[in-house]
Protein backbone atom coordinates (compact mmCIF):
# COMPACT_ATOMS: atom_id res chain seq x y z
CA UNK A 1 0.00 0.00 0.00
CA UNK A 2 2.72 2.33 1.13
CA UNK A 3 5.17 1.98 -2.23
CA UNK A 4 1.80 2.61 -3.81
CA UNK A 5 0.62 5.78 -2.33
CA UNK A 6 4.20 7.62 -2.88
CA UNK A 7 3.72 7.76 -6.55
CA UNK A 8 -0.23 8.72 -5.67
CA UNK A 9 1.02 11.87 -3.72
CA UNK A 10 3.21 13.38 -6.36
CA UNK A 11 -0.26 13.17 -9.05
CA UNK A 12 -1.85 15.41 -5.95
CA UNK A 13 0.91 17.76 -6.04
CA UNK A 14 0.73 18.11 -10.01
CA UNK A 15 -3.21 18.63 -9.34
CA UNK A 16 -2.55 21.20 -6.75
CA UNK A 17 0.13 23.10 -8.87
CA UNK A 18 -2.14 22.83 -11.69
CA UNK A 19 -4.98 24.58 -9.26
CA UNK A 20 -2.58 26.77 -8.09
CA UNK A 21 -2.44 28.39 -11.72
CA UNK A 22 -6.08 28.38 -12.25
CA UNK A 23 -6.83 30.31 -8.53
CA UNK A 24 -6.39 34.11 -8.43
CA UNK A 25 -8.07 37.28 -8.16
CA UNK A 26 -7.77 38.32 -12.55
CA UNK A 27 -10.02 35.17 -14.24
CA UNK A 28 -8.32 33.69 -17.12
CA UNK A 29 -7.82 30.67 -19.69
CA UNK A 30 -4.82 28.85 -18.99
CA UNK A 31 -4.92 26.91 -21.83
CA UNK A 32 -4.86 30.14 -23.92
CA UNK A 33 -2.14 31.63 -21.98
CA UNK A 34 -0.45 28.61 -22.55
CA UNK A 35 -0.69 28.80 -25.99
CA UNK A 36 -0.12 32.15 -26.01
CA UNK A 37 3.45 31.33 -23.89
CA UNK A 38 4.06 28.61 -26.66
CA UNK A 39 3.27 30.63 -29.67
CA UNK A 40 5.07 33.77 -28.13
CA UNK A 41 2.15 36.38 -28.51
CA UNK A 42 1.73 38.61 -25.84
CA UNK A 43 -1.73 38.96 -24.16
CA UNK A 44 -2.75 39.98 -21.22
CA UNK A 45 -3.16 35.96 -19.97
CA UNK A 46 0.24 35.11 -20.94
CA UNK A 47 1.70 37.60 -18.30
CA UNK A 48 -0.41 36.75 -15.55
CA UNK A 49 0.44 32.86 -16.39
CA UNK A 50 4.44 33.34 -16.93
CA UNK A 51 4.61 36.47 -14.13
CA UNK A 52 2.70 35.75 -11.65
CA UNK A 53 1.37 32.40 -11.43
CA UNK A 54 3.93 30.19 -12.67
CA UNK A 55 6.49 31.47 -10.65
CA UNK A 56 4.15 31.75 -7.83
CA UNK A 57 3.20 27.71 -8.27
CA UNK A 58 6.75 26.70 -8.67
CA UNK A 59 8.09 28.96 -5.15
CA UNK A 60 4.94 27.01 -3.16
CA UNK A 61 6.05 23.82 -4.46
CA UNK A 62 9.73 24.11 -3.88
CA UNK A 63 9.62 25.78 -0.85
CA UNK A 64 7.06 23.28 0.84
CA UNK A 65 9.21 20.63 -0.35
CA UNK A 66 12.31 22.28 1.22
CA UNK A 67 10.94 22.77 4.15
CA UNK A 68 9.36 19.44 5.12
CA UNK A 69 12.26 17.17 4.32
CA UNK A 70 14.17 20.06 6.24
CA UNK A 71 11.90 19.00 8.97
CA UNK A 72 12.25 15.21 8.50
CA UNK A 73 16.08 15.95 8.49
CA UNK A 74 16.33 17.30 11.43
CA UNK A 75 13.28 15.00 12.95
CA UNK A 76 15.57 12.28 12.29
CA UNK A 77 18.81 13.88 13.23
CA UNK A 78 18.14 14.86 16.50
CA UNK A 79 15.64 12.08 16.90
CA UNK A 80 13.04 14.44 18.16
CA UNK A 81 9.13 15.12 16.94
CA UNK A 82 9.42 18.41 17.71
CA UNK A 83 12.02 19.36 15.45
CA UNK A 84 11.18 21.84 13.00
CA UNK A 85 13.29 24.57 10.96
CA UNK A 86 10.79 27.47 12.35
CA UNK A 87 10.29 26.17 15.90
CA UNK A 88 14.04 25.80 16.62
CA UNK A 89 14.88 28.89 15.28
CA UNK A 90 16.81 27.87 11.66
CA UNK A 91 13.96 29.77 9.81
CA UNK A 92 14.38 33.27 11.99
CA UNK A 93 18.66 32.90 12.37
CA UNK A 94 18.41 32.94 8.67
CA UNK A 95 15.76 35.76 7.92
CA UNK A 96 17.70 38.06 10.30
CA UNK A 97 21.25 37.02 8.20
CA UNK A 98 18.89 38.02 5.13
CA UNK A 99 17.09 40.83 6.36
CA UNK A 100 20.75 42.29 7.13
CA UNK A 101 21.55 41.83 3.74
CA UNK A 102 18.30 43.51 2.76
CA UNK A 103 19.55 46.68 5.23
CA UNK A 104 23.06 47.34 4.01
CA UNK A 105 21.58 46.39 0.54
CA UNK A 106 24.35 44.08 -0.48
CA UNK A 107 21.67 42.20 -2.32
CA UNK A 108 21.83 44.50 -4.77
CA UNK A 109 25.49 43.74 -5.60
CA UNK A 110 25.02 39.97 -6.18
CA UNK A 111 21.88 37.77 -6.32
CA UNK A 112 23.29 35.06 -4.74
CA UNK A 113 24.16 37.39 -1.24
CA UNK A 114 20.60 37.15 -0.08
CA UNK A 115 20.57 33.38 -0.34
CA UNK A 116 24.09 32.91 0.92
CA UNK A 117 23.51 34.54 3.87
CA UNK A 118 20.34 33.02 4.57
CA UNK A 119 22.27 29.86 4.27
CA UNK A 120 25.00 30.98 6.61
CA UNK A 121 22.05 31.80 9.15
CA UNK A 122 20.40 28.34 9.05
CA UNK A 123 23.40 26.63 9.51
CA UNK A 124 24.82 28.99 11.85
CA UNK A 125 21.46 27.81 14.11
CA UNK A 126 21.38 23.99 13.59
CA UNK A 127 25.23 24.06 14.39
CA UNK A 128 24.66 25.83 18.03
CA UNK A 129 21.67 23.49 18.53
CA UNK A 130 23.23 20.31 17.93
CA UNK A 131 26.01 21.64 20.36
CA UNK A 132 23.31 23.16 22.89
CA UNK A 133 21.20 18.57 22.77
CA UNK A 134 24.59 17.43 23.45
CA UNK A 135 24.74 19.67 26.52
CA UNK A 136 20.94 19.30 27.39
CA UNK A 137 19.87 15.91 26.34
CA UNK A 138 15.97 15.87 26.33
CA UNK A 139 13.02 17.34 24.36
CA UNK A 140 12.57 19.94 26.19
CA UNK A 141 15.56 21.42 26.30
CA UNK A 142 15.44 21.02 22.61
CA UNK A 143 12.67 23.35 22.14
CA UNK A 144 13.48 25.66 24.64
CA UNK A 145 17.03 26.49 22.78
CA UNK A 146 15.03 26.74 20.13
CA UNK A 147 12.82 29.08 21.64
CA UNK A 148 15.49 31.12 23.24
CA UNK A 149 17.16 31.19 19.62
CA UNK A 150 13.39 32.41 18.26
CA UNK A 151 13.25 35.03 20.47
CA UNK A 152 16.67 36.26 20.29
CA UNK A 153 16.56 36.49 16.33
CA UNK A 154 13.92 37.35 16.12
CA UNK A 155 14.40 40.48 18.49
CA UNK A 156 17.84 41.27 16.34
CA UNK A 157 15.91 41.13 13.29
CA UNK A 158 12.96 43.44 15.07
CA UNK A 159 16.14 45.60 15.92
CA UNK A 160 17.94 45.59 12.42
CA UNK A 161 14.23 46.98 11.26
CA UNK A 162 13.68 49.76 13.24
CA UNK A 163 16.43 51.13 11.41
CA UNK A 164 14.77 50.89 8.15
CA UNK A 165 15.58 53.77 5.76
CA UNK A 166 11.33 54.16 4.85
CA UNK A 167 7.69 53.20 5.89
CA UNK A 168 7.34 50.94 2.60
CA UNK A 169 11.06 49.69 3.52
CA UNK A 170 9.84 48.68 6.72
CA UNK A 171 6.34 47.46 5.47
CA UNK A 172 8.41 44.94 2.74
CA UNK A 173 10.08 43.36 5.21
CA UNK A 174 7.71 42.85 7.61
CA UNK A 175 5.42 41.04 5.11
CA UNK A 176 8.39 39.13 3.78
CA UNK A 177 8.87 37.90 7.48
CA UNK A 178 5.47 36.65 7.63
CA UNK A 179 5.71 34.15 4.50
CA UNK A 180 4.55 34.31 1.44
CA UNK A 181 5.12 33.20 -2.15
CA UNK A 182 2.73 36.12 -4.05
CA UNK A 183 4.45 38.36 -6.41
CA UNK A 184 7.68 36.54 -7.21
CA UNK A 185 9.43 36.48 -10.38
CA UNK A 186 10.80 33.28 -12.18
CA UNK A 187 14.22 34.93 -11.14
CA UNK A 188 13.34 34.12 -7.74
CA UNK A 189 12.62 30.53 -8.66
CA UNK A 190 16.16 30.55 -10.60
CA UNK A 191 18.00 31.74 -6.69
CA UNK A 192 16.12 29.41 -4.96
CA UNK A 193 16.61 25.65 -7.19
CA UNK A 194 19.85 25.02 -6.81
CA UNK A 195 20.12 25.38 -3.46
CA UNK A 196 16.92 23.57 -2.53
CA UNK A 197 18.21 20.83 -5.30
CA UNK A 198 21.94 20.52 -3.71
CA UNK A 199 20.24 20.37 -0.27
CA UNK A 200 17.91 18.17 -1.25
CA UNK A 201 19.86 15.63 -2.78
CA UNK A 202 22.37 15.83 0.58
CA UNK A 203 19.36 14.96 2.78
CA UNK A 204 18.31 12.32 0.65
CA UNK A 205 21.62 10.48 0.84
CA UNK A 206 21.67 10.31 4.35
CA UNK A 207 18.30 8.24 4.86
CA UNK A 208 20.21 5.05 5.81
CA UNK A 209 22.45 6.93 8.34
CA UNK A 210 19.30 8.57 9.76
CA UNK A 211 17.72 5.21 9.93
CA UNK A 212 20.63 4.10 11.47
CA UNK A 213 20.08 6.70 14.23
CA UNK A 214 17.23 6.01 14.99
CA UNK A 215 19.12 3.27 17.56
CA UNK A 216 21.28 6.04 19.17
CA UNK A 217 24.70 7.47 17.77
CA UNK A 218 26.99 4.20 19.36
CA UNK A 219 24.89 1.97 17.56
CA UNK A 220 24.68 3.64 14.63
CA UNK A 221 28.50 3.96 14.34
CA UNK A 222 28.68 0.22 15.25
CA UNK A 223 26.04 -0.13 11.42
CA UNK A 224 28.61 1.73 9.58
CA UNK A 225 26.96 5.05 9.72
CA UNK A 226 29.61 7.20 12.21
CA UNK A 227 27.05 10.63 13.21
CA UNK A 228 30.52 12.65 12.48
CA UNK A 229 30.73 11.58 8.77
CA UNK A 230 27.14 12.70 8.07
CA UNK A 231 26.84 15.52 10.44
CA UNK A 232 28.34 18.29 7.43
CA UNK A 233 26.01 16.59 4.88
CA UNK A 234 22.97 16.97 7.10
CA UNK A 235 23.88 20.58 8.25
CA UNK A 236 24.38 21.77 5.07
CA UNK A 237 21.56 20.31 3.54
CA UNK A 238 19.42 21.55 5.84
CA UNK A 239 21.09 24.83 5.35
CA UNK A 240 20.30 24.88 1.94
CA UNK A 241 17.22 24.21 1.86
CA UNK A 242 15.89 26.84 4.78
CA UNK A 243 18.49 29.26 3.04
CA UNK A 244 16.91 29.14 0.28
CA UNK A 245 13.53 28.95 1.15
CA UNK A 246 13.54 31.97 3.70
CA UNK A 247 15.56 33.86 1.29
CA UNK A 248 12.79 34.00 -1.43
CA UNK A 249 9.45 33.03 0.83
CA UNK A 250 10.14 34.28 4.44
CA UNK A 251 9.29 32.54 7.24
CA UNK A 252 6.18 30.11 6.55
CA UNK A 253 6.23 27.96 9.61
CA UNK A 254 5.03 24.97 10.78
CA UNK A 255 5.58 22.82 7.48
CA UNK A 256 8.48 21.34 8.77
CA UNK A 257 6.97 20.11 11.99
CA UNK A 258 3.26 18.95 10.52
CA UNK A 259 4.09 16.98 7.41
CA UNK A 260 6.69 14.06 8.46
CA UNK A 261 3.65 13.89 11.59
CA UNK A 262 1.08 13.82 8.92
CA UNK A 263 3.02 11.35 6.68
CA UNK A 264 4.67 9.08 9.43
CA UNK A 265 1.11 6.75 9.54
CA UNK A 266 1.53 6.43 5.67
CA UNK A 267 5.18 5.95 5.00
CA UNK A 268 6.62 3.97 7.98
CA UNK A 269 8.74 5.77 10.81
CA UNK A 270 11.94 5.37 8.60
CA UNK A 271 13.86 8.83 8.86
CA UNK A 272 15.07 8.02 5.82
CA UNK A 273 11.90 6.73 3.70
CA UNK A 274 10.24 9.72 5.45
CA UNK A 275 12.59 12.27 3.28
CA UNK A 276 11.14 10.86 0.21
CA UNK A 277 7.94 11.19 1.26
CA UNK A 278 8.20 14.54 2.97
CA UNK A 279 9.13 16.44 -0.39
CA UNK A 280 5.71 15.84 -1.89
CA UNK A 281 3.88 16.24 1.21
CA UNK A 282 5.41 19.38 1.91
CA UNK A 283 4.91 20.59 -1.89
CA UNK A 284 1.34 19.75 -1.53
CA UNK A 285 0.37 21.59 1.68
CA UNK A 286 2.09 24.21 0.76
CA UNK A 287 0.00 24.36 -2.73
CA UNK A 288 -3.16 23.73 -1.04
CA UNK A 289 -2.11 26.97 1.78
CA UNK A 290 -1.23 29.03 -1.04
CA UNK A 291 -4.50 28.30 -2.56
CA UNK A 292 -6.73 28.53 0.23
CA UNK A 293 -5.19 31.71 1.03
CA UNK A 294 -6.19 33.24 -2.68
CA UNK A 295 -9.65 32.07 -1.92
CA UNK A 296 -10.41 33.48 0.84
CA UNK A 297 -12.55 36.78 0.30
CA UNK A 298 -10.04 39.44 1.94
CA UNK A 299 -9.46 43.29 1.30
CA UNK A 300 -5.72 42.34 1.08
CA UNK A 301 -4.50 38.65 0.73
CA UNK A 302 -3.92 36.74 3.84
CA UNK A 303 -0.14 35.82 4.07
CA UNK A 304 0.77 32.23 3.54
CA UNK A 305 2.42 32.05 6.75
CA UNK A 306 -0.08 33.27 8.80
CA UNK A 307 -1.98 30.85 7.32
CA UNK A 308 0.36 28.03 7.70
CA UNK A 309 1.12 29.39 11.39
CA UNK A 310 -3.12 29.17 12.22
CA UNK A 311 -3.11 25.61 11.12
CA UNK A 312 0.47 24.99 12.91
CA UNK A 313 -0.34 26.23 16.39
CA UNK A 314 -2.81 24.21 17.33
CA UNK A 315 -1.58 20.89 15.95
CA UNK A 316 1.89 21.63 17.83
CA UNK A 317 0.10 21.75 20.84
CA UNK A 318 -1.88 18.69 19.84
CA UNK A 319 1.61 16.56 19.59
CA UNK A 320 2.24 18.42 22.89
CA UNK A 321 -0.57 17.07 24.48
CA UNK A 322 -0.13 13.31 22.30
CA UNK A 323 3.31 13.28 23.97
CA UNK A 324 2.28 13.80 27.23
CA UNK A 325 -0.25 11.63 27.42
CA UNK A 326 1.97 8.39 26.15
CA UNK A 327 4.10 8.77 28.94
CA UNK B 1 40.52 -22.30 15.52
CA UNK B 2 40.99 -18.88 13.41
CA UNK B 3 41.52 -15.52 15.39
CA UNK B 4 38.66 -13.44 14.66
CA UNK B 5 39.27 -10.29 16.88
CA UNK B 6 42.73 -9.69 18.01
CA UNK B 7 43.71 -6.21 20.37
CA UNK B 8 47.16 -5.90 21.27
CA UNK B 9 48.27 -3.33 24.32
CA UNK B 10 45.12 -1.17 24.25
CA UNK B 11 45.42 2.00 25.68
CA UNK B 12 42.69 4.23 26.43
CA UNK B 13 43.20 7.36 28.41
CA UNK B 14 40.27 10.03 29.05
CA UNK B 15 41.26 13.96 30.74
CA UNK B 16 39.26 12.38 34.06
CA UNK B 17 40.56 8.36 33.97
CA UNK B 18 42.71 5.75 32.76
CA UNK B 19 39.66 3.67 30.84
CA UNK B 20 41.61 1.00 29.50
CA UNK B 21 45.47 0.26 30.09
CA UNK B 22 47.65 -2.25 28.30
CA UNK B 23 44.88 -4.76 27.55
CA UNK B 24 44.92 -7.57 25.08
CA UNK B 25 42.85 -9.89 23.74
CA UNK B 26 42.11 -12.51 20.79
CA UNK B 27 39.24 -13.96 20.02
CA UNK B 28 38.82 -17.34 18.03
CA UNK B 29 35.46 -18.47 16.12
CA UNK B 30 33.84 -20.79 18.37
CA UNK B 31 35.08 -18.47 21.50
CA UNK B 32 32.43 -16.72 23.91
CA UNK B 33 34.61 -14.46 26.44
CA UNK B 34 33.33 -12.80 28.52
CA UNK B 35 34.66 -9.59 30.24
CA UNK B 36 33.55 -9.05 33.85
CA UNK B 37 34.88 -6.89 36.56
CA UNK B 38 33.09 -4.00 39.12
CA UNK B 39 31.27 -1.40 38.12
CA UNK B 40 34.00 1.63 36.56
CA UNK B 41 36.31 -1.27 35.75
CA UNK B 42 36.19 -0.83 32.05
CA UNK B 43 34.19 -3.63 30.98
CA UNK B 44 32.08 -1.14 28.48
CA UNK B 45 35.25 1.07 27.37
CA UNK B 46 36.93 -1.86 26.09
CA UNK B 47 33.93 -3.19 24.31
CA UNK B 48 33.80 0.01 22.56
CA UNK B 49 37.37 0.09 21.81
CA UNK B 50 37.22 -3.84 20.48
CA UNK B 51 33.87 -2.70 18.29
CA UNK B 52 36.02 0.34 16.66
CA UNK B 53 33.77 2.98 18.10
CA UNK B 54 36.01 4.23 20.10
CA UNK B 55 39.82 5.24 18.79
CA UNK B 56 42.62 4.32 21.17
CA UNK B 57 45.55 6.37 22.23
CA UNK B 58 47.96 2.86 21.30
CA UNK B 59 47.44 -0.14 20.76
CA UNK B 60 46.49 -2.72 17.44
CA UNK B 61 43.34 -3.95 16.39
CA UNK B 62 42.49 -6.48 13.94
CA UNK B 63 39.23 -7.89 12.74
CA UNK B 64 39.35 -11.05 10.43
CA UNK B 65 42.73 -10.53 9.80
CA UNK B 66 42.70 -7.10 8.47
CA UNK B 67 43.91 -3.77 10.78
CA UNK B 68 40.52 -1.89 12.01
CA UNK B 69 42.11 1.21 11.96
CA UNK B 70 41.79 0.57 7.95
CA UNK B 71 38.70 -0.84 7.41
CA UNK B 72 35.60 1.53 6.11
CA UNK B 73 32.90 1.85 8.50
CA UNK B 74 30.38 -0.47 6.71
CA UNK B 75 32.93 -2.93 5.80
CA UNK B 76 33.75 -3.19 9.48
CA UNK B 77 30.22 -3.49 10.25
CA UNK B 78 29.57 -6.00 8.51
CA UNK B 79 32.41 -8.23 9.97
CA UNK B 80 31.15 -7.40 13.49
CA UNK B 81 28.34 -6.65 15.69
CA UNK B 82 27.80 -4.55 18.38
CA UNK B 83 24.32 -4.35 21.21
CA UNK B 84 25.27 -1.49 23.45
CA UNK B 85 24.72 -1.48 27.24
CA UNK B 86 20.82 0.04 26.93
CA UNK B 87 19.37 -0.08 23.58
CA UNK B 88 17.23 2.86 22.41
CA UNK B 89 14.89 3.28 19.80
CA UNK B 90 13.55 6.92 19.06
CA UNK B 91 10.84 6.00 16.81
CA UNK B 92 8.10 3.82 16.75
CA UNK B 93 9.19 0.85 14.65
CA UNK B 94 7.40 -2.67 14.59
CA UNK B 95 9.80 -5.47 15.59
CA UNK B 96 10.32 -6.39 11.62
CA UNK B 97 11.34 -2.96 11.22
CA UNK B 98 13.91 -2.92 13.87
CA UNK B 99 15.24 -6.43 12.72
CA UNK B 100 15.48 -5.20 9.07
CA UNK B 101 18.06 -2.61 10.28
CA UNK B 102 20.35 -4.70 11.41
CA UNK B 103 20.74 -4.97 6.99
CA UNK B 104 21.73 -1.47 6.54
CA UNK B 105 25.14 -2.34 6.32
CA UNK B 106 24.43 -4.55 3.69
CA UNK B 107 21.95 -2.21 2.33
CA UNK B 108 19.65 -4.88 1.09
CA UNK B 109 17.08 -4.99 3.73
CA UNK B 110 14.00 -4.85 0.36
CA UNK B 111 16.24 -7.21 -1.84
CA UNK B 112 15.71 -11.49 -1.11
CA UNK B 113 19.54 -11.83 0.38
CA UNK B 114 17.98 -9.10 3.11
CA UNK B 115 14.71 -10.36 3.50
CA UNK B 116 16.16 -13.97 3.68
CA UNK B 117 18.43 -12.91 6.55
CA UNK B 118 15.49 -10.89 8.87
CA UNK B 119 13.60 -14.05 8.64
CA UNK B 120 16.13 -16.18 10.00
CA UNK B 121 16.77 -13.69 12.78
CA UNK B 122 13.10 -13.66 13.81
CA UNK B 123 13.03 -17.12 13.73
CA UNK B 124 15.90 -17.67 15.42
CA UNK B 125 15.29 -15.14 17.81
CA UNK B 126 11.90 -16.67 18.24
CA UNK B 127 9.97 -13.13 17.67
CA UNK B 128 8.29 -14.17 14.22
CA UNK B 129 5.09 -14.21 16.33
CA UNK B 130 5.33 -10.65 16.94
CA UNK B 131 6.94 -9.35 13.67
CA UNK B 132 4.48 -6.89 13.44
CA UNK B 133 4.27 -5.46 17.04
CA UNK B 134 5.73 -2.11 18.15
CA UNK B 135 8.82 -2.71 19.96
CA UNK B 136 7.93 -0.15 22.58
CA UNK B 137 4.95 -2.54 23.62
CA UNK B 138 7.22 -5.63 24.54
CA UNK B 139 8.47 -6.42 27.80
CA UNK B 140 12.24 -6.32 28.57
CA UNK B 141 13.24 -9.53 28.05
CA UNK B 142 11.45 -9.50 24.31
CA UNK B 143 12.83 -6.07 23.42
CA UNK B 144 16.58 -7.54 24.20
CA UNK B 145 15.67 -10.75 21.87
CA UNK B 146 14.60 -8.77 19.24
CA UNK B 147 17.72 -6.77 19.52
CA UNK B 148 19.56 -10.33 19.17
CA UNK B 149 17.80 -10.73 16.10
CA UNK B 150 18.69 -6.91 14.47
CA UNK B 151 22.74 -8.23 15.62
CA UNK B 152 22.61 -11.77 13.82
CA UNK B 153 20.25 -10.47 10.98
CA UNK B 154 23.15 -8.83 10.22
CA UNK B 155 25.24 -12.15 9.68
CA UNK B 156 28.13 -10.78 11.57
CA UNK B 157 31.43 -13.18 12.37
CA UNK B 158 31.84 -11.14 15.60
CA UNK B 159 29.59 -10.38 18.18
CA UNK B 160 29.97 -7.92 20.69
CA UNK B 161 27.08 -7.51 23.37
CA UNK B 162 27.33 -5.38 26.39
CA UNK B 163 25.69 -6.47 29.28
CA UNK B 164 23.05 -8.25 27.21
CA UNK B 165 21.48 -10.20 30.45
CA UNK B 166 21.18 -6.72 32.61
CA UNK B 167 17.66 -5.88 33.80
CA UNK B 168 16.50 -9.64 32.46
CA UNK B 169 14.81 -12.26 34.92
CA UNK B 170 16.83 -15.50 35.17
CA UNK B 171 15.11 -17.22 32.30
CA UNK B 172 15.02 -14.35 30.22
CA UNK B 173 18.65 -14.58 30.64
CA UNK B 174 19.27 -18.36 29.95
CA UNK B 175 17.27 -17.48 27.10
CA UNK B 176 19.61 -14.77 25.86
CA UNK B 177 23.10 -16.35 27.29
CA UNK B 178 22.08 -19.65 25.03
CA UNK B 179 21.52 -17.91 22.01
CA UNK B 180 24.74 -16.49 22.29
CA UNK B 181 26.06 -20.04 22.85
CA UNK B 182 24.42 -21.29 20.00
CA UNK B 183 26.18 -18.07 17.75
CA UNK B 184 29.41 -19.24 19.03
CA UNK B 185 28.98 -22.86 17.90
CA UNK B 186 28.08 -21.44 14.64
CA UNK B 187 31.43 -20.48 14.15
CA UNK B 188 30.79 -17.23 15.05
CA UNK B 189 33.42 -15.06 17.73
CA UNK B 190 31.24 -13.55 21.01
CA UNK B 191 32.40 -11.29 23.72
CA UNK B 192 30.19 -10.27 26.29
CA UNK B 193 30.24 -8.16 29.06
CA UNK B 194 28.68 -9.19 32.15
CA UNK B 195 27.68 -8.57 35.73
CA UNK B 196 26.31 -11.90 37.16
CA UNK B 197 29.38 -13.98 37.82
CA UNK B 198 27.28 -17.57 37.70
CA UNK B 199 26.08 -16.41 34.13
CA UNK B 200 30.21 -15.60 33.48
CA UNK B 201 30.96 -19.09 34.47
CA UNK B 202 28.03 -21.06 33.07
CA UNK B 203 28.07 -19.52 29.69
CA UNK B 204 31.66 -18.49 28.45
CA UNK B 205 34.88 -20.56 27.68
CA UNK B 206 37.46 -17.98 29.03
CA UNK B 207 36.89 -14.86 31.03
CA UNK B 208 38.88 -11.34 31.52
CA UNK B 209 38.92 -9.90 35.04
CA UNK B 210 39.17 -5.94 34.56
CA UNK B 211 39.66 -3.91 37.38
CA UNK B 212 40.74 -0.30 37.05
CA UNK B 213 41.09 -0.76 33.34
CA UNK B 214 43.51 -3.21 33.52
CA UNK B 215 43.55 -6.78 33.16
CA UNK B 216 43.33 -8.54 36.67
CA UNK B 217 43.46 -11.66 35.02
CA UNK B 218 42.41 -13.93 32.25
CA UNK B 219 42.21 -17.61 31.02
CA UNK B 220 39.81 -20.38 31.95
CA UNK B 221 36.73 -19.79 34.07
CA UNK B 222 38.20 -21.65 36.82
CA UNK B 223 41.85 -19.61 36.99
CA UNK B 224 39.80 -16.72 37.00
CA UNK B 225 36.37 -17.40 39.46
CA UNK B 226 38.94 -18.06 42.35
CA UNK B 227 38.27 -16.70 45.78
CA UNK B 228 41.86 -14.65 45.77
CA UNK B 229 40.56 -12.91 42.56
CA UNK B 230 37.21 -12.60 43.31
CA UNK B 231 38.30 -10.52 47.13
CA UNK B 232 40.58 -8.32 44.97
CA UNK B 233 38.29 -7.29 42.13
CA UNK B 234 35.03 -7.56 43.97
CA UNK B 235 35.81 -7.04 47.34
CA UNK B 236 33.76 -10.22 48.37
CA UNK B 237 34.08 -13.75 49.67
CA UNK B 238 33.17 -15.78 47.74
CA UNK B 239 33.88 -18.99 45.79
CA UNK B 240 33.21 -21.05 42.69
CA UNK B 241 31.34 -24.35 43.01
CA UNK B 242 32.59 -26.10 39.66
CA UNK B 243 30.23 -29.11 39.79
CA UNK B 244 27.13 -26.74 39.48
CA UNK B 245 28.90 -23.51 37.96
CA UNK B 246 27.99 -21.48 40.41
CA UNK B 247 29.81 -18.46 42.24
CA UNK B 248 28.75 -18.60 46.29
CA UNK B 249 29.13 -15.67 48.16
CA UNK B 250 29.80 -16.96 51.56
CA UNK B 251 29.47 -13.67 53.69
CA UNK B 252 28.38 -10.16 53.23
CA UNK B 253 30.91 -7.83 51.72
CA UNK B 254 33.76 -7.19 53.12
CA UNK B 255 34.61 -3.65 54.76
Amino acid sequence: MTRAALPLLWLLVLLLWLLELVVGPATINVFTALADWINNSDSVARIILQEVRVPRALLALLTGASLAISGAALQGLLRNPLASPDLLGISQTAALLAVCVLYFGWSQRAWWLLPLAALLGAALAVLLLLQLTRKLPGTHSLILAGLALTALTSALTTFALSFAPNPYALQEAYFWLLGSVANRSLSDVAIALPFMLLGSALLLSCGRALDALSLGEDTAASLGFPLARYRWRLIIGVACNIGAAVAVSGCIGFVGLIVPHLLRPLCGAQPGRLLWWSLPGGAALVLLADALVQLVPASQELQLGVLTALLGGPFFLLLLLQQRSER
Amino acid sequence: MTTLLHAAHLHWRTPQAVRVADISLDVAAGEVIGIIGPNGAGKSSLLKLLAGLQLCDSGERELAGKPLATMAPLERARLLGYLEQRPVLHWPFTVQQVVALGRLPHGDADRASGVAAIAAALAQCDVLDYASRRFQQLSEGEKMRVNLARLLAGQPQVLLADEPTASLDPARQHEVMALLRLQAQAGRAVVVTLHDLTTAARYCDRLLLLQQGRVLASGAVAEVLTPALLRQAFQINASLDTSSATVIIHSPPMA
